[in-house]
């Protein structure tokens, strides 16, 4: 793949972006748990992750494995959650079957059914 | 009989809009803010004192007279920077303009610069400069009437010709600066995204800067989505790298668009080919290794020193607009009379326009 088309497959995502993913490295379904990891900090915070950088800078963080930063103000399950999310290794990264029973999630489920 | 207790809702609280829509456009679908007043009939500056008569001031006479309903669209000539770019023709005139139309953002922080620079646009005057001659506002959308470059971008040329000959890199650079030494020492702005496709040339030889001001404030509200299309990087290392940048980083990227015009590719790209090299790598090499350099078997000293000028990864070693004004390079071709009208008219027009 070319580095133009690389850019134009990237079109406005680099924010959400797993770090294999910006390095255009082979990647698959724990690319997803990072950005879902990334969503999740974005509604908690109402700021994209990596906020005020310009894309180039939030690209290059990436892709040298340094991960969103997580506010103190938050839950400490919410914390946890991102914490999980976003680990640099895929193999680190829990899937989508693990992070069903992760208290972030579970906590809210058991409320709904109370 | 057990009865079920009924499940609570979940609630979203959403905060309330910064600011409702009637802060900043009337009835009639006005943009509207402070003394500024938009909409199809163009732009006018309303002195506080004669609120109740408005009366237009700060217009050149000729431009009271455009407005959108003078203006036949001929076609669409581009798309970028958050906007579609249409050639017009004036209806009565016969003049070509080109229009843009940028999707209006109603952040304020991002409306206040819009504000800002459409003022300014009504001030900016230079001889490579895109001039705006007017600006509009319809329906959500931002039009501004721009001159119109009828021989393209510098992407367009280096497409057909690959490679650009140093007396001709000269001129180009010379009137390159001339715009940058305007932005960076009068206006005190950076442009931000100077690139092959920003460098707009006429029939008539002359290179312009454009998109700048209200475009790029438009785009970067756009999280610099357009930028990262299709394009490659020509933003300085300091930038990339989170650094505070100033004017010295337009200079780099000037530095990288006349070594790709001068090699036929982008600087960063390896001769074989593009296959190893992610945009995460070239922005690693940007910020990471040295510079690249103008071979000096290929090239005269002069230019080898002067891409080297401007493409130093400290700041602080490039050279100013002003000083690389003076460069040997650039003097080295300036009693010689060239200019860019030769290289322009022998290669095909971007698209077939009977004028």
């Amino acid at each position: 793949m070319s580095i133009l088309s690389q850019a134009r497959s990237s079109k406005g995502t680099v924010y959400w972006m797993a770090p294999e993913v910006a390095k255009a490295k082979p990647h698959g379904p724990p690319a997803d748990i990072w950005s879902l990891g990334c969503t999740v900090l974005e509604m908690l915070t109402g700021k994209v992750p990596y906020p005020d950088m310009e894309w180039t800078h939030a690209l290059l963080k990436i892709g040298r494995g340094i991960p969103p930063e997580i506010p103190a103000t938050l839950s400490e399950d919410a914390r946890d959650f991102i914490i999980k999310c976003v680990k640099v290794n895929p193999n680190d990264r829990p899937s989508a079957a693990q992070l069903l029973d992760h208290p972030f999630v579970q906590r809210s489920l058991q409320h709904k059914g109370a | 009989m057990r009865g079920k207790k009924p499940h609570k809702e979940l609630k979203l609280s959403v905060p309330a809009q910064e600011t409702p829509v009637d802060k900043f456009l009337t009835a009639s679908g006005t943009f509207k803010d402070g003394e500024l007043r938009l909409n199809q009939r163009g732009l006018q500056l309303i002195s506080e004192e004669t609120a109740d008569e408005p009366q237009s001031t700060n217009l050149k006479v000729e431009d009271v007279q455009l407005s959108m309903d003078d203006l036949e669209m001929i076609q669409v000539i581009g798309k970028g920077s958050g906007g579609i770019v249409q050639l017009v023709r004036h209806k009565w005139v016969g003049t070509l303009y080109a229009l843009k139309g940028i999707q209006m953002n109603i952040q304020e922080a991002v409306r206040k610069q819009i504000v800002q620079e459409l003022k300014i646009n009504q001030a900016t005057q230079n001889a490579h400069i895109v001039l705006c001659h007017q600006s509009f506002y319809h329906n959500g959308v931002i039009y501004l009437v721009l001159e119109y470059m009828d021989r393209g971008s510098l992407a367009d040329i280096i497409k057909q010709v690959k490679t650009i000959l140093e007396p001709y890199l000269a001129v180009l650079c010379k009137q390159v600066l001339e715009g940058l030494l305007y932005l960076h020492h009068e206006r005190h702005v950076i442009h931000r995204d100077i690139k092959p496709s920003n460098l707009l040339v006429n029939r008539k030889g002359e290179v312009k800067i454009t998109d700048f001001g209200v475009s790029a404030v438009l785009a970067s509200s756009m999280g610099q989505r357009d930028t990262f299309v299709g394009t490659y990087n020509y933003m300085a290392p300091e930038r990339i790298s989170g650094s505070s940048y100033d004017y010295k980083s337009d200079i780099w990227s000037l530095g990288l668009v006349i070594l790709e015009c001068a090699i036929g590719r982008f600087p960063y790209i390896p001769s074989e080919g593009e296959g190893w090299l992610s945009f995460y790598e070239l922005l690693e090499a940007i910020v990471d290794q040295p510079p690249p350099s103008a071979p000096a078997d290929q090239f005269s000293p002069e230019f080898c020193a002067f891409i080297s000028s401007c493409i130093q990864k400290d700041p602080a070693e490039r050279m100013s607009a002003s000083e690389l004004l003076n460069h040997p390079f650039i003097k080295k071709f300036e009693d010689k009379d060239l200019d860019l009208r030769i290289l322009v008219e022998s290669l095909e027009p971007p698209m077939n326009i009977s004028e």
